[in-house]
Parts: C-alpha cells; sequence; structure tokens
C-alpha cells in the first residue's frame, strides 16, 4: 500500500501547462475529496449565496499559490488535508449551525491547503509554474462552484438533507481510512 | 428514404454491436491503480453475504424506525466502521469478529422482524458496536496492492448503497402489506445471521 501512489499524477500530454494546472484539481483525489466536502458545505446555505465563503477561499488559495512559486519546496502534510475535510464533513453530516465566521474560516483554510497542495513541480521554468499555478487556481473555483452550485439545486426536502448528511458521513469515514493508511506507512 | 432509414439503422447496429464486443477487451485490466483499488474496495462488501445482509439490515431498520433514524443509522455506520477499519489496518485486533458480523445480522434482523423499536440513541450504539466489526474485517482483509484512498471510497460508497438499498425496501412500510413485506424481510436476514453463526453458510 503507497499512499504517495494515490496523490501521483503526471502531466496530461498535449495540453499546455494552464491546463494542467486546470485538471489538477481533478486529477488529485484528496483534492476532489476536499472540494466536494467544501462545495456541499457551501450549498448548505439557502438561498445560495457563496460570495463571502468563496471570496475567502478564492483569495487565500491565491496567496497560498502565490508563496509556493516563490518557495517550490513547500509541502504540505496530507493530514493536514484530511482532517480539514473531516471537519467540515462533520458539521455537515451533524446539521450543526455554525456561525458565519467559523465557515469563513473553514473555507480559508481550505483554500491555504489546496493551494500549497497545487505547488507546480519545481523542475519547470517560472513561467511554466505561474501558468500551472494559474490553471490550478481557476480550476479549484471553478470545481468548488460547480459542486456548490449543483448541490444547492437540489430540492428543499428532507431526503436532499438526509442525502447531504449521508454523502458528508461517507467523506469523514474515507478521511478516516486514509489517515489510518497513513499513519501505517510511516 | 426507407431504404436509407434502414441502412442507418443497420449502421447503428453494427455500430453497437462492435462497441459491446470491444467491452471486452477495453475491461481487460490487472486491477492495479485507482481503478482497481475502486473496484476491489466497492466490491469487497458485495462479495460477503453476512455484509450484505447487516448493511442492507441498517437500513431497512432505520426506515423502520422512521424519519431521523432513517438519516442517522446510515450516518453512524460508515463512520464508525471506518474506525474499525482503521483498527484494523493498524494491526490492533478485535477478538470475534467474525462471530460479531454474524450477531449483527441476526440482531438487526431480529429487531425488524419483531418490530423492534428501541430510543433512537440505543439503535445508533447498536448499529455503531456492529459496525466497529465490519469495519474491522475490510481493514484487517485489505490487498496490499490496493490504492488506499480508491479502496476507502469504493468500499464506503458500495456500503451506503447497500444501505439505500435497505431503506428503499423499508420505505414499504407506509402501506399496511409493506409492513409486512419489511417485518419478513427482517426475518429473513436474522435467518441468514443464524446460518452464519452456526457455520451453515
Amino acid at each position: 500500500m503507497n499512499v504517495a501512489q494515490v496523490l501521483a499524477h503526471s502531466m496530461v500530454k498535449g495540453l499546455d501547462e494552464f491546463q494542467n494546472g486546470f485538471l489538477h484539481p481533478l486529477m488529485t483525489p484528496v483534492q476532489l475529496l476536499v472540494l466536494v466536502t467544501f462545495g456541499l458545505w457551501l450549498s448548505r446555505r439557502r438561498p445560495f449565496a457563496p460570495a463571502r465563503e468563496v471570496g475567502a477561499f478564492a483569495a487565500s488559495s491565491a496567496l497560498a499559490l502565490g508563496v509556493v512559486l516563490m518557495f517550490p519546496r513547500a509541502e504540505l502534510p496530507l493530514l493536514a488535508v484530511l482532517l480539514t475535510a473531516m471537519a467540515a464533513a462533520s458539521l455537515i453530516a451533524s446539521g450543526y449551525r455554525e456561525a458565519a465566521a467559523i465557515r469563513y474560516v473553514g473555507f480559508a483554510l481550505a483554500g491555504v491547503l489546496l493551494g500549497i497542495d497545487s505547488a507546480p513541480d519545481p523542475w519547470v521554468s517560472r513561467w511554466d509554474a505561474f501558468k500551472m499555478a494559474a490553471g490550478s487556481w481557476v480550476g479549484l473555483q471553478v470545481v468548488l462552484l460547480c459542486v456548490g452550485y449543483y448541490s444547492s439545486l437540489l430540492p428543499d426536502r428532507k431526503w436532499a438533507m438526509y442525502g447531504v448528511r449521508i454523502v458528508a458521513s461517507w467523506v469523514i469515514a474515507i478521511a478516516v481510512m486514509m489517515i489510518a493508511f497513513l499513519f501505517r506507512r510511516s | 428514404m426507407a431504404t436509407l432509414t434502414e441502412s442507418r439503422r443497420a449502421t447503428r447496429g453494427w455500430v453497437a454491436a462492435s462497441l459491446l464486443l470491444s467491452c471486452g477487451v477495453a475491461s481487460a485490466h490487472s486491477g492495479g491503480g485507482e481503478g482497481g483499488g475502486f473496484t476491489s474496495g466497492f466490491l469487497h462488501p458485495i462479495f460477503g453475504l453476512d455484509h450484505v445482509a447487516a448493511m442492507v439490515a441498517v437500513g431497512l431498520w432505520g426506515a423502520f424506525l422512521g424519519s431521523r433514524a432513517m438519516w442517522l443509522l446510515p450516518v453512524i455506520f460508515p463512520v464508525v466502521m471506518a474506525v474499525g477499519g482503521a483498527l484494523g489496518v493498524a494491526g490492533v485486533p478485535i477478538p470475534g469478529v467474525e462471530t460479531g458480523i454474524a450477531l449483527s445480522a441476526v440482531a438487526l434482523g431480529a429487531m425488524i422482524a419483531f418490530a423492534v423499536k428501541p430510543p433512537l440513541w440505543v439503535a445508533g450504539v447498536l448499529v455503531g458496536v456492529f459496525a466497529i466489526f465490519h469495519g474491522h474485517a475490510h481493514g484487517t482483509e485489505l490487498p496490499e496492492s490496493a490504492n488506499a484512498l480508491a479502496f476507502a471510497v469504493g468500499f464506503v460508497i458500495s456500503t451506503g448503497l447497500l444501505h439505500l438499498c435497505g431503506i428503499a425496501f423499508g420505505l414499504l412500510v407506509k402501506y399496511p402489506w409493506g409492513k409486512s413485506a419489511v417485518r419478513v424481510g427482517g426475518g429473513a436476514i436474522a435467518v441468514l445471521g443464524v446460518c452464519f453463526l452456526t457455520g451453515a453458510l
């Protein structure tokens, strides 16, 4: 069992750096897990008004990507990403009505973590790294907004609310298993 | 015109047939990688009849107990199951795992068959305790070559879908005949559990 194997992904041939960066969140399962969780979290507010949360996420992910462009060897512990996804999923699954500040901090934290996790490879040129980081940033926002928007289209019915909570519990379970794999590996 | 339409239909038929025939080649894989990990994880609960019986019973009992239990039990089960899985991955031994799994089918099936409606927290604790055994079995039987995340995603989704099957069946309690059908289903699960317990299956 190799957890690194889960995260490893190579550039898609035939696509430029921006396009590869754009696809990065979709090709990194852990990032996708976080984005789905935060997208579900985003959709819980009725009416759907994601501006502030997405703003916090966009600003912090841009900042983090800027930092990793300057320090390309910055590494992120996978545990932090999994714990963040787990915390957000716990809030969704429990149906807890959190304060707005908690939501903003959560989205900002997720932005920082995914921004660092999207660091371009250190051996690419500065310009290519910038294009890749820009693509990753756009990809992160698009995936988050898409999951949030399409989840918000679910009808305001009990079964939809239960479904979202059940999916959130799956995220918790996946994160718990991943953490176990991490510790076994280390 | 008619000939042209027939010709198009024939072409479509051939294309469809060719695609179907080519599936055998396309699906051939070694079972490694993320797809293999997902498939392996997804099939793991399904290939164990004892797991299937217990997980369907969780959904069935949830639907039988009512609105809150219907979502609470399928939320509790995968989370606690993952904790059990983590213990299995870490190599922490739990005695009587197979007995616990068989007992889960007996107990949950009997609860449905006898229409037992305990307080929600009792149902949650009972389901949680049994989930530990199921998770531990998955964790210890995890193939070394599997992709960790893909395996976890596969087996959690598969478990959730089995719960949904139980819930879907359990929703029949709305009808007078449905209640009897659900109780009979619970009884069948309990009987299966007894067979697992005695080694008859």
